[in-house]
């Protein structure tokens, strides 16, 4: 993991014909299950999508859980770390959709490394990252400020180096997203951006499910302010160890 | 007026391009596309139905009504009606038809797809896939050296995958083990739903039934529905121990296995459940035992819990999760396990049982309801039929 230099995109992770026949399962479910509308208010760029969560996944999708573990298999080798899905099942596999004008806020993960497999392209819908951004580990109230500072587009601007990538069906962006700072920008117009989210973590890091956070990312209920206005960081969750051998 | 079947290439052509049509056009975003068929939103949605009438007929009292079979039929029909117009079909596939949506139990739902012009289609299964039953049958049929149960089986002509291929939705009765049983590739499509027990029954009492006392009850007593498993299972529970009341249609070898049985067993034939002794047996016993291979989701479980009685039963079943937390669950083929479960309930307290029974009832009446049956297959139907908001981009 020393050598992973914050984030990877691999273009034809999957064949076209592939990431269409997952888009065409995706579809259906959606189509029938309606999946909830997530919309929090946090600035320029809120958060606006719909997503099939983890455990809506291992029944109806579960096709999506074997491309996970190739992803996994692959996020390993290329880090060098011995990486799993995250524990939290509702959390460790997702499919996110962004309809037109949607958006994902500014955040850290609270997991070590992240993979978007894209399975469409579409007008806006970039995944901007700061790579390897973040000073500190978001625990303690010092950390907390410093992402809040580091969070202001002002800073953004002149202390970080934003990339960003377009969503290409097949193409596959990895990030240790604990580290680099990142969001989606807004879904100009035509169809739904359709991601899959996965969510790998060390070992030996604990559940935690019922957290808060998942109602904030799975339901359209009303979480509490405290985590609402937690603008820079979704999470102050304890780094793995993967991530301070990514260090 | 429905016409027989058209000619096999007419009608499979016409459709093909319909099918074709309506998966490459009209599509925004996730959402499905817009079938030309269709009625615009706050129209009326035109629906055809088709099941089996011995089981369910509109306009009469079809003889078997009572069943599973029957009633969701029923609840089916009534909630497309008050849709718009609803034409009734039988099995028995005819031509001609054209509607904004087909619902069709899945034995012949495919020539009703290519032989017509639907919208958009709905399998009814209310069953495990078919697929996985047959396999599992036929194994379990070689090791006790018993028929397969055909007759409880889809006809040899009946192609599941093309089934699945073909609707756009299916509705699983069932729970995540049923689900589960279904190729990982189909389960998008599946949507699960609970029923219900037929209202028309007698009301549960609060009596107490007596101890030790158990009921099988299946339409047929065999192979799939774990018959071999209870004559196991109760041929060494002595004649002296535990009585068990079976209900139900035995056929060769099942009648003779049955009669050889040495436990305490009581055999009571097939009964009709118009019959009143139908729910009066049943309810004379507190324990509704069925250690089944494979379901949809068990009626005759949902009519014992409505009498009274707490099932003994497997995750096969097809009973929801919060269902079953309130049920003795047993693992098909376990049969030292089973026996252990039927001595541990034959010794519960009538404090225990009542608790149960109590909490059970509870979870079933709220879960176990027309018309939560008919909400949720109707938002379906108002959902593919562009009623209510489809997909996600709404």
């Amino acid at each position: 993991m020393s050598a992973f230099p914050g984030y990877v995109v691999v273009d034809g992770f999957i064949d076209a014909d592939r990431a269409d026949q997952i888009l065409r399962s995706i579809h259906a479910y959606a189509g029938l299950n309606a999946p909830p509308l997530v919309v929090r208010e946090s600035g320029r760029r809120p958060l606006h999508y719909r997503v099939i969560d983890g455990l809506a996944i291992r029944d109806h999708l579960p096709q999506l859980e074997a491309l996970s573990r190739e992803v996994n298999g692959f996020v390993n080798e290329l880090t060098g770390a011995r990486l799993a899905p995250m524990q939290n099942p509702q959390a460790q596999l997702n499919v996110n959709i962004t309809p037109p004008g949607g958006s994902y806020r500014w955040h850290y993960d609270r997991n070590a490394v992240t993979a978007l497999l894209y399975l469409n392209s579409v007008d806006g819908g970039c995944t901007e990252l700061y790579p390897n951004y973040r000073v500190g580990r978001g625990r303690t109230s010092v950390a907390r400020l410093a992402d809040r500072v580091l969070g202001t587009p002002v800073i953004m601007r002149v202390a970080g180096r934003k990339v960003s990538i377009e969503p290409v069906p097949g193409r596959l962006l990895v990030m240790n997203g604990q580290r680099s700072l990142h969001s989606v920008t807004a879904v100009r117009s035509g169809a739904d951006r359709v991601n899959v989210v996965m969510s790998f973590d060390d070992d030996e890091v604990a559940a935690r499910p019922g957290d808060e956070l998942d109602t904030y990312l799975y339901s359209s209920q009303p979480v509490s302010a405290a985590i609402a206005q937690f603008r820079s960081s979704i999470t102050n969750r304890k780094c793995s160890s993967a991530w301070r051998t990514c260090r | 007026m429905p016409r027989p079947l058209l000619p096999a290439n007419d009608g499979i052509n016409l459709i093909m391009k319909n099918k074709a049509m309506l998966i490459t056009g009209g599509t925004t975003g996730i959402g499905l596309a817009t079938p030309k068929l269709l009625s615009a939103e706050g129209a009326k949605t035109s629906s055809v139905l088709s099941y089996f009438e011995e089981y369910f007929t509109p306009d009469g009292d079809a003889p078997l009504s009572g069943h599973s079979t029957g009633q969701i039929a029923r609840h089916i029909h009534s909630l497309l009606d008050r849709r718009g117009t609803c034409q009734y079909v039988p099995q028995q596939p005819v031509g001609g038809l054209r509607a904004d949506v087909f619902v069709g139990h899945f034995w012949s739902f495919l020539d009703y797809c290519r032989h017509n012009t639907f919208g958009r289609a709905i399998a009814v299964y209310p069953i495990a896939d078919s697929l996985w039953t047959t396999a599992l049958l036929k194994e379990r049929a070689a090791t006790f050296g018993v028929p397969m149960p055909w007759w409880d089986l889809p006809p040899a002509s009946f192609d599941h995958r093309a089934t699945m291929e073909a609707a756009d939705a299916v509705i699983v009765v069932g729970n995540r083990f049923t689900l589960h049983t279904y190729a990982p590739e189909h389960r998008c499509k599946i949507v699960l739903v609970n029923y219900a027990a037929d209202t028309r029954l007698r009301p549960a009492t609060e009596g107490l039934a007596p101890p030790g006392s158990f009921c099988y009850v299946a339409t047929h007593c065999d192979l799939r529905k774990g018959f071999m498993d209870a004559l196991q299972t109760w041929d060494d529970l002595g004649a002296d121990g535990p009585s068990l009341h079976v209900i139900g249609a035995t056929r060769p070898p099942w009648d003779r296995l049955l009669a050889g049985c040495r436990g305490h067993v009581t055999y009571h034939g097939f009964v009709n459940s118009k019959e009143p002794r139908y729910a009066s047996t049943i309810a004379d016993c507190r324990f509704a035992y069925l250690p089944t291979y494979s379901e949809g989701q068990v009626g005759t479980l949902l009519e014992a819990i409505h009498l009274g009685c707490v099932p003994i039963t497997t995750l096969a079943s097809g009973l929801p999760e919060e269902v079953l937390a309130h049920c003795i669950i047993v693992e098909p083929g376990d049969i030292d396990g089973q026996r252990r479960a039927i001595r541990d309930a034959a010794a519960w307290s009538d404090d225990m049982f009542a608790a149960t029974r109590g909490r059970l009832r509870r979870v079933a009446g709220r879960l176990h309801d027309w018309a939560r049956f008919e909400d949720r297959v109707g938002s379906l139907v108002d959902r593919l039929a562009g009623v209510a908001g489809v997909g996600v981009n709404g």
